[in-house]
């Protein structure tokens, strides 16, 4: 049975503030390390934060919706950035 | 011996919150920067605090840090806040709306401990810490300068002031979020602390130094003492958030992207991102509108704008309107 696609949301810790030129920026609580994201980071943090089921190929979808951009692009995008995030332990897994 | 101590008391209006305080007249030198140049409130209507000031052996703090601000450890509980060292004690209670500190002797360790314990307990009252110099300028640009110690801060701001700026605040601002959403400052009222450097190039001030209030090397002047070092309290607006720094060449500024700039205001409102502080949501929504409204520039400091003050009055200008 195949194994089903990690969910994603935001840790307690994280704050992110969206800034008025698209870009914006997650504040780390704990350790007060800020990380940037740009428009496309903004993006995909606000399609976990309001997604039922935010896998990366949901968030995919979203950018899709929003920026001119192909699904494989787009799941390439939202997967990295996805990945730096739970690096920076500012999102984690709920499965 | 006798256990009678000589206390200070009264009621401060610190921007609209009455606070009133209790302190022993041995520890007043070093709260005198942190309330003490507030007016005295001319109301008994408003948000109240209470700041009450010992002096003794400080108990040891036993929960475990989770902050520190210099040599003070700071530990935050359900609604409460410590800051220790071995010579002071600050605790804050923020449903009592009480501080209360307990200190060896007047040091700069109880100095900053008051103005972080007071910066806490003010968030109550949407009124938010930045570590920043406000001025307007000749011209009528009313200008925040952001940045660390030693970053040029006050010097710019002795450099605008000799070009014909009005100072507000000199190395702390309160951000408040007006009735439209948009950020105002507050200036908080304290001793300008500059390095003999500075002093050597800005002479006339040195009729007002005082003595034991600054952190060494740093010397302290009292703004009282220096006309041109008065100004308004308040900035309705600000147009332009300059982030000074010391460099080489001549001296020149460089739009600073959105999140760059914010994150640099992070770092100077450390106070208002401690675990557990009141209204951080609100912290960070402020200094997002006022990196909205306002242009953000760096400042590359360098000797000419010493020789030249115009030059930094002239940048800022140019950047409000460009």
């Amino acid at each position: 049975m195949p194994s089903q696609p990690p969910n994603y949301r935001p840790r307690l810790i994280a704050m992110m503030t969206p800034l008025h030129d698209g870009t914006g920026v997650v504040l780390h609580l704990d350790t007060k390390v800020y990380f940037t994201l740009n428009a496309t980071g903004v993006a995909v943090w606000e399609a976990i934060v309001a997604g039922d089921v935010p896998t990366a190929h949901r968030v995919a979808e979203r950018l899709v919706e929003s920026f001119d951009v192909d699904l494989p692009t787009a799941l390439s995008d939202a997967t990295a950035i996805i990945d730096e995030l739970v690096a920076a332990g500012l999102l984690e897994t709920t499965t | 011996m006798s256990g009678a101590t000589s206390r200070v008391t009264g009621t401060h209006d610190v921007h609209g919150t009455l606070v009133s305080f209790d302190l022993d007249r041995a520890l007043v030198s070093g709260l005198d920067d942190v309330l003490l140049r507030y007016p005295r409130a001319t109301t008994a209507v408003g948000p109240r605090l209470t700041f009450i000031a010992d002096r003794g052996a400080p108990q040891p703090c036993k929960a475990s840090r989770t902050f520190f601000f210099g040599a003070l450890d700071g530990s935050t509980t359900l609604d409460a806040f410590t800051l220790a060292s071995e010579d002071v004690r600050l605790d804050v209670s923020l449903p009592k709306r009480h501080m209360h500190a307990v200190a060896t002797h007047a040091s700069h360790e109880l100095r900053m401990g008051g103005l972080v314990a007071l910066s806490i307990a003010l968030r109550l009252d949407g009124l938010h810490h930045l570590h920043a110099a406000a001025a307007t300028t000749a011209a009528g640009t009313r200008v925040l300068l952001v940045g660390g110690s030693g970053s040029g801060k006050t010097t710019t701001l002795l450099g605008l002031i000799s070009a014909g700026a009005k100072p507000t605040a000199d190395d702390v601002v309160f951000l408040q979020r007006r009735a439209d959403g948009s950020p105002r400052a507050l200036g908080h009222p304290r001793t300008y602390h500059v390095t003999p450097q500075t002093l050597a190039r800005f002479p006339h001030l040195a009729h007002a130094r005082i003595e034991g209030v600054a952190m060494p090397p740093k010397i302290a002047i009292d703004p009282r003492l220096v006309p041109e070092l008065a100004g308004p309290t308040l900035l309705e607006a600000i147009d332009v958030i300059a982030f000074p720094r010391v460099a080489g060449g001549r001296t020149t500024a460089r739009a600073l992207p959105a999140a760059e700039a914010f994150g640099t205001l992070l770092a100077q409102s450390a106070f208002g991102v401690l675990p557990g502080a009141p209204g951080l949501r609100e912290q960070l929504d402020l200094l997002a509108a006022l990196i909205e409204r306002g242009r953000c520039i760096e400042l590359n400091l360098a000797e000419d704008a010493l020789t030249q003050p115009a030059i930094l009055s002239e940048l800022i200008d140019i950047a409000r309107t460009t």
